[in-house]
């Protein structure tokens, strides 16, 4: 048997947080498939379901669309801004990116009150049920999309991005760019990282005097809110025709 | 016992966690061997709960409408009830937590070689969402009218709306502990997948890890893509329970069997996430206790990948009679009937991997092979269900019940406590005892085929799955003195429990102190520490050699560690 010493197939190629993150997003793909797959199975079995769909404006929802789409377009720019390490743009992207969010839930609750105030509920028929079911799961991942880019927005204000000059501070000294996440948790020569135990952090998600998470600057989590930002997307590019455009 | 395992590690000077505070050591942990340990003692409780509702049943069914001592008589409402609770708890917080969460927190990390999980604190709080799940499960017991009685697989109608069985808050709960239970092992799945992904010591390759680490991550990426519909299907019935929607109610345009489709894509795969755990820990036993290589690694490894392929598209044959569309059979019988060969190919292994071996029946050994055994009886039955010719006579009786207790219980119980005894020296620095350990197998294994054996017979005879009170139909008087036996039997297999809570309590406080390899195995957590310390290793591992290299004959001892480096003249003829 021949004797491999650096073996590691996919160790430094993709950080455990970007793997973590796509993992995340095939379990959502998972639950999204399950409840958009129920909807279009009694869809097809239901014919009569268009007059319900009718009721639905299909220009505010084309301007949700919109809406939505362009957020992408300005995470990628924010992530795009990381890589020149613009801080000011980074925060002005995201910001943008999280006000088109709630500028999308402000519009979908304009249409929530619209059907409320013609008596139309969840439980008014099947059709309802599906809508506010389907739409609703959407919202509240855009609330934990707006919220996780909030977060990172003041990470960016408050200049926690990076640690304070590359290549010092407590960011894992000596360590190669791609790769430091395996460090924190098999290198085992690495003073700094606390012999990959992690104290129970109670301030886990405020900005605290930390720079970096697990061995990487805080700016690499744009990448991986964006990929979430872009499935929430994507899903809604699924419900939009499946609700609106069946009529 | 804390002491030593500090003295055990070397270059600890950077950190020093001697003075670590109980609330962080024990209860809010970030360490992956504490977090094992949590879940471990959490489902080995409600195991008891579970045991209990066991009891009360078999107690009604022995001899109905008397008072069970200790509750009293089981109505018939109550008897629902008890079934519903039983089969919730024994899969979902027994099964899931002591063989996917316990053992994989456990084996994964030390397996590969990594100093803990890539998200410890995710670990953390997935073990505490998992708590919460516990907590919601445990108060639907006490809300008015009591816990869910709409069966485990919580079926609609019946689940949907109060007006069947009355209850509300015992469904609601029901529903959100399965939710948060989905949350936390979804959590705990991202983390043992990614943490397999990178965190493996330099050289195991993908062909040099354990099979115990294949099969583990193997019954998590069965939970993961199959968990998602059932998570849909899941907020459906709640709203139809607090919303008034009628996604599963006919009378509102709803469809129920939608419900048995998402529940049971779900479902299937969930029968191997919590079997490959137990064949997990079999597979790791069966080289080392019979001193050989094992047989077929990559063979296993691609009939486990097949199985879990085949594990999506066989949902269908829970469901033969339904009321599903009968065109349907055909096609989920034969994909049952495929998925068989598989499994059919690593029992052959196994078997392979046995022949010839210097086999030495200690504890783990012995339960490995009584998994061996009871499990070959349940996949054996599963045929019978699985075509839907016999599936129509035998569905909804007591023959599945002795069927899917063949599966589960060889599964949870025969396969955890293989692991419990073989990692136990691993887990907790010190030696269990062998006599009890034995006592306690065999207490097991001759009253678990009393127990189960005989409802075969009853099922085939015709007795119905959930009926409160057998003494109200006359074709099932036949029956009546095979269920005394029954019950009697299950008491006392209850009752042999005992011994490996005595067993394991004494141990862990008293038993004598393990020795980093007791069991002269090759897989690298016997190269830690007993118990391993903070960050596992004392110096990061290098991996030169498969797993399984035992009794090579050009060596003196009989096994070689995967961490030991070749030999100048070992490496030419290899």
């Amino acid at each position: 048997m021949i004797v491999q010493t650096a073996a590691v197939e996919n160790s430094g190629e993709i950080s455990t947080g970007k793997l973590g993150i796509w993992w995340l997003i095939g379990s959502e793909i998972m639950i999204f498939g399950g409840a958009i797959g129920s909807f279009i199975l009694l869809r097809l079995a239901h014919p009569d379901w268009a007059d319900n769909a009718g009721h639905l404006s299909v220009p505010i929802g084309s301007l949700n669309t919109l809406v939505l789409l362009t957020s992408s377009y300005t995470m990628v720019k924010a992530f795009e801004n990381v890589k020149k390490r613009d801080r000011k743009k980074i925060c002005r992207f995201l910001l943008a990116t999280a006000l088109m969010g709630l500028v999308f839930l402000g519009i979908k609750s304009f249409e929530y009150h619209g059907k409320f105030s013609h008596g139309i509920y969840p439980n008014t028929n099947l059709f309802w049920a599906f809508y506010f079911t389907l739409t609703g799961l959407h919202a509240l991942h855009v609330i934990a999309g707006i919220t996780a880019i909030l977060i990172l927005w003041t990470f960016g204000l408050r200049d926690r991005l990076w640690p304070p000059a590359p290549g010092t501070g407590t960011a894992s000294p000596g360590s190669p760019g791609p790769g430091i996440d395996i460090i924190d948790i098999s290198n085992f020569s690495d003073p700094s990282i606390r012999g990959g135990i992690i104290r129970p952090n109670v301030n886990m998600s405020i900005p605290g005097p930390r720079w970096s998470g697990g061995g990487r600057p805080i700016a690499d989590r744009i990448e991986l809110v964006g990929l979430y930002w872009h499935f929430v997307d994507v899903v809604w590019i699924f419900l939009f025709p499946l609700l609106y455009l069946t009529a | 016992m804390e002491g030593n395992r500090h003295q055990a590690r070397g270059n600890s000077a950077h950190h020093s966690h001697g003075d670590e505070k109980f609330i962080w050591k024990y209860v809010f942990s970030t360490d992956h061997k504490m977090i094992a340990k949590q879940y471990l003692f959490t489902g080995l409780f409600m195991a008891l709960v579970g045991a209990f509702t066991a009891y009360l049943m078999r107690w009604q069914l022995a001899y109905p409408n008397t008072a069970a001592p200790g509750w009293g008589v089981v109505t018939a409402d109550k008897f629902n009830m008890l079934v519903t609770m039983h089969g919730t708890i024994m899969v979902f917080f027994v099964g899931m937590p002591v063989l996917v969460a316990a053992l994989s927190n456990f084996v994964i990390p030390l397996q590969i070689g990594a100093r803990d999980m890539v998200f410890p604190r995710l670990n953390m709080l997935s073990y505490w969402v998992f708590v919460a799940s516990v907590v919601c499960l445990l108060a639907s017991f006490f809300v008015p009218a009591g816990a869910s009685a709409c069966g485990w697989t919580g079926y609609p109608p019946l689940s949907a709306s109060q007006e069947y069985t009355g209850i509300f808050w015992g469904v609601v709960l029901w529903i959100l502990a399965l939710a948060l239970e989905f949350a936390s092992f979804t959590m705990g799945g991202i983390n043992y997948l990614a943490t397999f992904m990178c965190a493996r010591a330099k050289g195991l390759t993908y062909s040099r890890v354990p099979l115990a680490t294949w099969f583990l991550v193997g019954a998590s990426l069965a939970f993961f893509f199959s968990v998602g519909p059932l998570i849909a299907g899941a907020i459906m019935l709640l709203l139809d329970n607090v919303a008034g929607t009628g996604f599963y109610l006919p009378q509102k345009g709803g469809e129920p069997l939608l419900w048995q489709h998402l529940f049971w894509f779900f479902g299937h795969p969930e029968v191997y996430v919590v079997f490959l755990p137990g064949l997990a820990a079999v597979l790791e036993i069966i080289p080392v206790f019979s001193r050989k290589p094992i047989f077929g690694y990559r063979t296993m490894v691609w009939s486990m990948a097949v199985a879990l392929a085949l594990s999506y598209v066989v949902w269908a044959h829970h469901m033969f009679i339904s009321g599903m569309d009968p065109r349907l059979a055909m096609p989920f019988s034969i994909t049952t009937i495929l998925i068989s060969v598989p499994f059919a190919i690593i029992i052959f292994c196994m078997l392979a991997s046995l022949r010839g071996g210097s086999i030495r029946l200690a504890t783990p050994m012995l339960w490995a092979v009584g998994f061996l055994v009871t499990f070959l009886i349940g996949g054996l039955t599963g045929i019978f269900l699985g075509s839907a010719a016999s599936n129509i006579y035998f569905h909804g009786t007591y023959f599945v019940v002795a069927h899917f207790h063949y599966t589960f219980f060889p599964a949870v119980f025969f396969g955890g406590f293989a692991a419990i005894h073989f990692w136990f020296p691993k887990m907790f620095g010190r030696m269990y005892s062998e006599r009890l350990g034995k006592i306690h197998f065999w207490l097991t294994f001759v009253f678990f085929n009393c127990t189960f054996w005989p409802i075969f017979q009853i099922g085939s005879g015709g007795m119905i799955r959930r009926i409160a009170d057998p003494s109200q139909y006359r074709i099932l008087d036949q029956f009546k003195t095979l269920n005394v036996f029954v019950t009697i039997s299950a008491f006392i297999l209850i009752a042999g429990q005992i011994v490996f809570v005595i067993n394991f309590f004494w141990s862990i406080f008293r038993g004598p102190a393990a020795e980093a390899n007791p069991f002269r195995a090759n897989t690298l957590e016997w190269s830690a520490a007993s118990p391993p310390p903070h960050g596992n290793f004392t110096a990061a591992p290098v991996v030169y050699r498969g797993p399984y290299e035992y009794s090579l004959p050009d060596r003196a001892e009989d096994f070689v560690p995967q961490n030991e480096p070749p030999l100048a003249q070992a490496e030419g003829t290899a």
